[in-house]
């Protein structure tokens, strides 16, 4: 008996050892069975403990064996837990092994701890009615509060860095169809520091969309204001830097970009921003608005210049003429062809619709919206369009991609999502926009309420909230983006594969037929 | 194909420059005459309105038809500006009968607001005059006031109390450094004298959970900022509830909110409707908000009234070129399109408008006539009308005046 616990009493620190032993192996496979091995040995061991346990008869030797059963035990989690996020690749990297367990054993740390705490409170809750006087009980309440806030921002961040260095090393294959590939994307703006400068508080504004765009197709993007559309499009661009995740534009990678790479790539990107009041400088004439750009990368030979605007011009509606005007001459159609025509100057693969319809009338909509779409025939663009009104979307994109708070709810061909919309937020979507025409009644979904703060989003499915078809699980886990049908994703329990979730499901359904 | 769908636009634009450039370079000169010609003008509209202890039977009239609520009858509402004179509503009739919904679109600048702001008396003095026309409105105690002569004094016994009106933007019509509370008893203490601050806020309290606000009492408390737009709107519409109005005129309520927001919103108006047993004046761009809601449209186009009838009418059949153009321009969620059709140009100058039909540059049906002057609405069904001269055959509405009144059937 002795021997055996002191045996595990070596081994259980087992994880320097570990590494020691990580870096000499060298074929993955291996390494992984290693592993897997380990965790058959602890669960084994732990089950040996037990029996030890209820063997013994020594108040002492009972005493040993309980405090090496909880060691072994929480190791095994770091090592299940950690397991969870190794691939084959990750794991050739002795480094990243031992960072990953690391955090987890901090993670359990923490989970032992409360535990511990509450086994305390629970104990003095027995007594309560003469020991404990109102007072202490409100302060373990609090301290109870407080220890779980921790453990849930802790685990939180600890597991999102993990996650990131996942992503990292996750293999990359570039499609030549592809103009662009956004793997993970999240952008988060600080709104909280601490006194030492660590964020407490994230907006997130963006959290883990990826998405491929194959070249001359258009994207269209459409969620609630303040879901994080445009700073999707925003952060494609690369206007923000990035909190986590890649944007390969034609395979390359634009984050590793130095700043002077990055402005001989700027062209092939651009952006048409939602109002063409604001987005125009006054004091430059229309031939300079279209041609600064073209003159600063020098795109085309000085003495060939002006027929080069004057081409420009004309394949977007604006006379020749207009050339020395100044903005605040024309209407609002017009600027937004001189916007397109500042875009297209450059001779861009794609160009990001920021809302380039919503602040014109009807009948200029679908102007610039046919402009928009014979330049796409034209020039093979790839468009990403953004935009909140969802005729518009659905007549210009090829693909959609629906966000909500900051997560891209669904996503897929343009008839997947409206002849088959899955996500009950875009279902509901869908329903509320009106139809012109006074015989067609839609079967309404009103949702309830507003859209939850980015700051503060509530726990498990972002949606539930306002779901008509919420589950108890949506209230707890974060739903997984699955692939449903090709090509068409969701982020729903309804249409996750898990057993333990269709169970719930078809709970929910008895008790809705009741 | 490309090139020949292209000249028309750019044979219109260049019209449109010409134009342009007359009315955007004046002389220091010419602008200081124009600008004291409108001061006298203008002078006079005011002091017209501003006289006091004026005899009823100056502003009382009689409605033409009684199951009508208002009647617009050939409204003309100009701005005297330093430019020239503007004439956003130029000549507009038309009804809103009882208990119903009465849609008016257009698009930005073609004087269905200013038609709203008419109704209320408030177009922006001492620039923007009702110069000619009646705005017949039948009050609750029987009379019947012609508001184009109403003066300012009894005009706010009215404005607010049977007519109210929600705002396009809820945050620019709420007052910041006040809260909801204190906004909405101002409206029941101004206009039913002798009520008790309690009972205003109570009153105010019933209306907030009326308009479906969660608690109530608690955003009685708050500040228009700490609200989000949605129930700012529902605040607005409350507010406008307040003294149980018989007519809403709703400006553009939902265009500043989301779809899932403005469906909300437009099922609370139709609930409100029914409730109140009033009528609503709904001004949109939106076909699709219309298409929903009304019951009769009128649509708009450059100051005058292009077409108007009920809504199955204008949707199903359309007759005017621009309606079937504004129509064919809007995508759908329920159809497939590969090309959206565009209705070339856009709206002229409101400075020296054409002497022709206003639409003739962009339109793609016209033809000789079209040269000619102005056409007049021709009636084609009992609520029916059009003022295009594809329909010259058709008997004018203006003839036809007594027996046409629109409403008569309801």
């Amino acid at each position: 008996m002795n021997k055996t616990k002191k045996d595990s009493n070596v081994k259980s620190p087992s994880s320097a050892k570990l590494t020691s032993d990580a870096n000499t192996v060298q074929s993955k496979p291996k390494r992984l069975d290693y592993y897997d091995n380990e965790i058959k040995r602890l669960a084994e061991k732990i089950e040996i403990l037990k029996d030890n346990l209820a063997s013994a008869t020594d108040d002492k030797q009972k005493a040993a064996i309980k405090k090496d059963l909880l060691k072994t035990k929480s190791t095994y989690k770091v090592k299940v837990e950690s397991r969870t996020y190794f691939n084959p690749i990750l794991v050739k990297d002795a480094n990243n092994v031992n960072f990953i367990e690391k955090q987890m054993r901090q993670i359990v740390k923490l989970n032992r701890n409360i535990e511990r705490i509450k086994v305390k409170i629970d104990v003095t809750k027995g007594n309560t009615d003469d020991d404990i006087d109102d007072k202490q009980k409100k302060i373990n309440k609090s301290k109870l509060a407080a220890l779980n806030a921790r453990y849930d921002f802790e685990t939180d961040s600890r597991r999102d860095v993990v996650k990131q260095i996942v992503e990292i090393q996750q293999p990359f294959k570039h499609d030549k169809s592809n103009v662009l590939e956004v793997r993970n994307l999240r952008m988060y703006f600080p709104l909280q520091k601490s006194f030492f400068g660590r964020t407490t508080l994230n907006l997130k504004a963006v959290d883990n969309v990826s998405f491929d765009l194959k070249r001359g197709t258009t994207l269209g993007v459409v969620g609630e204001s303040g879901c994080g559309k445009t700073t999707l499009g925003r952060t494609i661009l690369r206007l923000y830097d990035v909190t986590g995740g890649k944007v390969y534009f034609k395979g390359t990678d634009l984050d590793k970009l130095s700043k002077k790479e990055m402005r001989e790539m700027r062209p092939k990107i651009q952006m048409i921003f939602q109002d063409p009041y604001s987005s125009l400088s006054p004091r430059m004439s229309v031939g300079e608005i279209i041609g600064e750009a073209v003159k600063e990368h020098n795109l085309v030979p000085k003495d060939q210049y002006k027929d080069y605007i004057f081409r420009i011009m004309k394949e977007c509606g604006l006379q020749t003429h207009y050339y020395s005007r100044y903005p605040h001459e024309f209407s609002g159609g017009q600027r937004q062809r001189i916007c397109i025509a500042r875009s297209i100057a450059l001779n861009p693969d794609l160009i990001v619709c920021d809302e380039p319809v919503s602040a014109l009338d009807v009948s200029i909509q679908a102007q610039v919206i046919n402009l928009l779409k014979d330049l796409q025939a034209q020039k093979h663009l790839t468009y990403i369009f953004i935009s909140h009104d969802l005729s518009v979307v659905k007549h210009i994109s090829d693909n959609i991609a629906v966000m909500y708070v900051g997560d891209m709810v669904e996503y897929g061909t343009e008839k997947q999502i409206f002849d088959n919309p899955m996500h009950p937020y875009t279902k509901a979507l869908l329903s509320a926009v009106p139809v012109p025409d006074p015989t067609v009644h839609m079967k309404r979904i009103i949702l309830e309420g507003d859209i939850p703060s980015p700051a503060n989003p509530p726990k498990g499915c972002k949606f539930h909230t306002r779901c008509s078809e919420c589950m108890p699980i949506c209230k707890k886990v974060t739903p997984k983006y699955i692939e449903y049908e090709p090509g068409h994703f969701v982020a729903c329990h309804k249409y996750s594969q898990t057993e333990g979730i269709k169970v719930v499901e078809k709970k929910s359904k008895t008790s809705k037929t009741k | 194909m490309a090139k020949n769908k292209k000249d028309p636009v750019i044979e219109v634009k260049e019209i449109e420059n010409k134009k342009y450039k007359n009315a955007m370079y004046m002389s220091n000169k010419e602008i200081r005459a124009i600008t004291k010609e409108n001061f006298k003008i203008t002078k006079a509209f005011e002091k017209q309105k501003r006289r006091k202890n004026v005899p009823e039977s100056e502003y009382l009239t009689e409605m033409k038809d009684p199951d009508n609520i208002v009647e617009f009858d050939d409204l003309h509402t100009y701005f005297f500006t330093s430019a020239g004179v503007v004439k956003a509503v130029d000549g507009v009739t038309f009804n809103i009968p009882r208990h119903s919904i009465v849609g008016v679109v257009g698009e930005s600048g073609c004087g269905k607001s200013v038609t709203s702001l008419s109704l209320m008396q408030l177009v922006q003095a001492p620039t923007g005059q009702i110069v000619d026309g009646a705005i017949r409105f039948a009050s609750t105690d029987g009379k019947c006031y012609d508001i184009s002569k109403v003066p300012t004094n009894q005009m706010n016994d009215i404005r607010g109390k049977q007519i109210s009106m929600i705002f396009q933007e809820p945050m620019t019509s709420l007052n910041p450094v006040f809260t909801i509370g204190n906004q909405l008893d101002e409206v029941t203490l101004l206009h039913i004298p002798g009520t008790s601050k309690e009972k205003a806020k109570q009153m105010s309290i019933a209306m907030l959970d009326k308009v479906g606000m969660a608690m109530p009492e608690n955003v009685y408390t708050r500040y228009p900022h700490q609200l989000s737009g949605g129930m700012r709107q529902r605040v607005m519409i409350a507010m406008s509830l307040l003294c149980n109005p018989q007519l809403i005129i709703a400006d553009e309520p939902t265009t500043a909110l989301d779809v899932t927001i403005q469906a909300q919103i437009l099922d609370l108006l139709r609930e409100i409707k029914t409730e109140i047993n009033g009528s609503i004046m709904l001004i949109t761009h939106d076909l699709g908000v219309i298409a929903e809601m009304a019951d009769y449209v009128v649509v708009m186009y450059a100051g005058r009234i292009v077409e108007q009838g009920t809504a199955e009418e204008i949707f199903l059949h359309p007759k005017h070129p621009y309606t079937i153009g504004l129509q064919k321009s809007k995508p759908m969620v329920t159809k497939d399109v590969e090309r959206l059709y565009s209705i070339p140009g856009s709206v002229p100058n409101p400075i020296n408008m054409p002497n022709y039909c206003y639409f003739r540059d962009r339109c793609n049906k016209r033809f000789k006539t079209c040269d000619g002057a102005y056409p007049e609405l021709r009636k084609l069904s009992k609520h029916h009308n059009v003022a295009c001269h594809l329909y010259d055959d058709k008997p004018a509405v203006n003839q036809t005046k007594d027996d046409n009144s629109v409403e008569e059937a309801k």
